[in-house]
């Protein structure tokens, strides 16, 4: 598993590690059952505060990626195995997107809207 | 994943495994097949029990069913067969150990042997008595070793070598480094396990010689202690085989699940980061902890693996899934401490 921090991006850091690990995912890199670092080790590596790395794991636990066990640490859940699978069907709808001339942030507030619908 | 490192194209691969298949093991299969199908088709015409041993002053002193030794035969080459062919599947383990090819050849010399040995004594048997041979076939048996001898060294050079792109890769191929931006931060960290037929029965020795060690033990007897040693020692191996890697801005760390042994390059002693094919076996001679001449190895599969080259002292070498992407940021790391100074 390979996730990166970069504190002078824009984005808040624990956005960036929630982001790198959906990546890890979607990559194969990490399947369900697969064990996250514990969050001290993992800030410690990336010299950012342990605060932030919870925060980020608590963002992964709210979207259903990961369960948060007492003494178990982060572990992937089998939502990992469908958010790969899900990640084939993107490839054909972003470059429709990007034929079309539509950017980013509206293909995903088309998508935000299908959901609440 | 790690194609390139781990064993070239798929389509290398079963090109490699067709040819152990069909080149290397599947004559001599053949061979004692048509031998055994052969002595079957001569069993009507042959007395009920053939001469099959000889003694010293070369006079039969041994009779038995023709079908017999033909049917041991072809079990034995089938079996040997079967070894070759599971022990060189993956051609890193063909590339880095001869031990698929002597088998091959084996099986080849033995298919040989055993069916000019088989024919040419019961040839003359056909349609006669036992009084056909009963003085030892000196013919078959020097055809036999000939013969044997002669398929031996062809079926050596059947069998396929393993991969060339496999051989090259031995002493680690460099890798890029990941794209880092200045101030970036980044980890890498995986695990890494032995395969579970070693795990299974690892853990069957330790469960069994506790069991062992109590029952002699409750049986009142002081020495039973001396059992746990064993024990104590499956343990510890069993303590090697499963392990987690992490590579960051400090270094990089590979511990025991249990937290020992483990090993700590700090990034400023770590020379190179490279991948190569490992074959536990042909490499490091087994499984587990390994201490080879130049490098300490943590040696769980066939396959990818990293290999981390120290400033001072010996390089360590881990297999591990994803390897060359951990290489490729391990070399991102180095790069970036390199700027920094």
């Amino acid at each position: 598993m390979f996730l990166t921090v970069d504190p002078s991006s824009p984005t808040p850091l624990f956005q960036q590690l929630a982001d790198g690990v959906r990546a890890e995912v979607i990559r194969g890199a990490l399947r369900p059952g697969s064990r996250l670092p514990s969050a001290k080790e993992l800030a410690e590596s990336l010299e950012i505060n342990v605060h932030t790395v919870l925060k980020a794991y608590a963002v992964l636990r709210d979207e259903g990626l990961v369960d948060l066990r007492r003494g178990r640490g982060a572990v992937l859940t089998a939502q990992a195995s469908s958010l790969g699978d899900l990640s084939l069907d993107l490839p054909r709808l972003v470059a429709r997107a990007r034929a079309a001339g539509v950017g980013p942030a509206a293909l995903v507030a088309l998508i935000k809207e299908e959901y609440s619908r | 994943m790690n194609a390139r490192i781990a064993v070239a194209s798929p389509a290398g691969v079963r090109r490699y495994r067709s040819r152990l298949v069909v080149l290397g093991a599947l004559p001599p299969v053949l061979l004692v097949l048509g031998a055994l199908a052969v002595v079957i088709a001569w069993t009507p015409s042959l007395p009920a029990e053939v001469a099959q041993h000889w003694n010293a002053a070369g006079r039969a002193d041994g009779y038995g069913p023709a079908w017999a030794p033909a049917l041991v035969g072809a079990a034995v080459v089938l079996i040997v067969a079967a070894g070759a062919v599971a022990s060189g599947w993956s051609p890193i383990d063909a590339a880095r150990s001869r031990g698929a090819r002597v088998l091959l050849a084996s099986a080849w010399g033995v298919s040989g042997l055993l069916s000019i040995l088989q024919l040419g004594t019961l040839a003359p048997q056909l349609g006669g008595g036992v009084d056909a041979v009963q003085t030892l076939p000196v013919g078959a048996l020097i055809g036999g070793f000939v013969g044997g001898l002669l398929l031996a060294v062809i079926g050596w050079f059947a069998a396929p070598r393993g991969l060339e792109q496999v051989q090259a890769g031995a002493d680690g191929d460099t890798v890029p480094a990941v794209s880092l931006a200045p101030g970036q931060r980044a980890v890498w960290a995986g695990s890494t396990h032995a395969p579970l037929w070693l795990i299974v029965a690892l853990t069957a020795a330790v469960v069994g010689m506790l069991v062992f060690a109590l029952a002699v033990a409750a049986s009142g007897d002081a020495t039973a202690f001396a059992l746990l040693l064993p024990g104590v020692v499956l343990a510890a191996a069993l303590s090697t085989l499963f392990w987690r890697v992490r590579i960051d801005s400090r270094g990089v760390l590979v511990r025991s699940f249990l937290g020992a042994p483990r090993y700590w390059i700090p990034l400023s002693e770590l020379d190179d980061v490279k991948v190569l094919p490992v074959s536990p076996v042909g490499d490091f001679g087994g499984w587990g902890l390994r201490f080879g001449p130049r490098r300490t190895g943590v040696v769980l599969h066939t396959g990818p693996g990293l290999q981390f080259e120290r400033t001072t002292g010996r390089a360590l070498v881990v297999t591990i899934d994803d390897a060359e992407r951990a290489a490729g940021v391990g070399r991102a790391l180095l790069a970036q401490a390199q700027t920094a100074k």
